[in-house]
């Protein structure tokens, strides 16, 4: 993330909205070159099972949504 | 007593203070960094966009590790203030960067979605291997949601100096400095040990 409101001495990062939905977007072109949206769809129905792609996609869902 | 603060990121930076007392002592210099937005942490070693693996050499040779965890800051209404609590976590270890694990310990909180039914404290094992029934039907070990308790990154460390041969960077002061971080975990997320999580 570009624009992380980063302290050096702290390891702690804190993001935005969306900083977030844009890291989304990266993340599912990269890892699984679909939209967001389809990502999302795939890791709903538990296609993305045992994989990386399933991590950041969770990872994403867990500081947009808390879930 | 939990890792409670009146915000949120008190929380953090208390989770972020108890982290520094052995990640960087025992396993690697890489930042392990705790993305936070609002109540939610996202526990990673970043590299731009992704969350890597670290290198670990062992007796296997090079091996590398990932570390991540899924936090949030619950807000306890009779506590008047924030509890810090694991949602979910992953520790793989890796045969190269970005390759299938060969190892993958998991945990899902029973609030999540998606694979709900498993065991929330879980390993699995690749690299071949089933169980052979006379029916001759094969149950491949990797398919396996075998049960674990609560595992700690301590004792994921502990796995790999003490089964894997990798040289922790603090040398043979690693038993105390785990020991006490473990201490520490039993104390602060008690519920962790009595199976609560």
């Amino acid at each position: 993330m570009e624009q992380e409101l980063e302290n050096e001495s702290s390891a702690i990062v804190e993001v935005s909205k969306a900083q977030v939905e844009a890291l989304g977007e990266r993340l599912a072109r990269k890892l699984l070159d679909v939209s967001w949206e389809e990502a999302l769809r795939k890791y709903s129905t538990g296609e993305l099972q045992g994989s990386l792609a399933e991590i950041e996609i969770s990872s994403i869902v867990h500081l947009l949504n808390g879930h | 007593m939990a890792i409670e603060g009146r915000t949120a990121r008190e929380c953090f930076d208390g989770f972020e203070r108890e982290l520094k007392t052995f990640i960087p002592k025992v396993l690697t210099a890489v930042p392990f960094k705790i993305f936070v937005r609002d109540s939610e942490g996202d526990l990673k070693f970043p590299q731009g966009d992704d969350a890597i693996s670290v290198p670990v050499e062992t007796k296997l040779g090079t091996l590398y590790l990932y570390l991540r965890q899924q936090l949030s800051a619950e807000w306890i209404e009779e506590k008047n203030q924030y509890r810090l609590t694991t949602k979910r976590y992953w520790y793989c270890l890796y045969k190269n960067q970005n390759s299938q694990e060969l190892i993958r310990w998991e945990y899902l909180k029973r609030d999540r979605e998606i694979n709900n039914s498993a065991c929330r404290n879980h390993v699995h094992i690749h690299g071949g291997g089933a169980f052979s029934l006379e029916s001759n039907q094969e149950l491949p070990i990797s398919r396996l949601h075998l049960p674990t308790g609560w595992v700690t990154m301590e004792e994921i460390l502990r796995f790999l100096i003490v089964d894997l041969g990798f040289s922790p960077l603090c040398g043979d002061e690693w038993p105390q400095i785990l020991g006490a971080s473990e201490a520490r975990f039993y104390r602060d997320f008690g519920a962790k040990q009595r199976g609560k999580a």
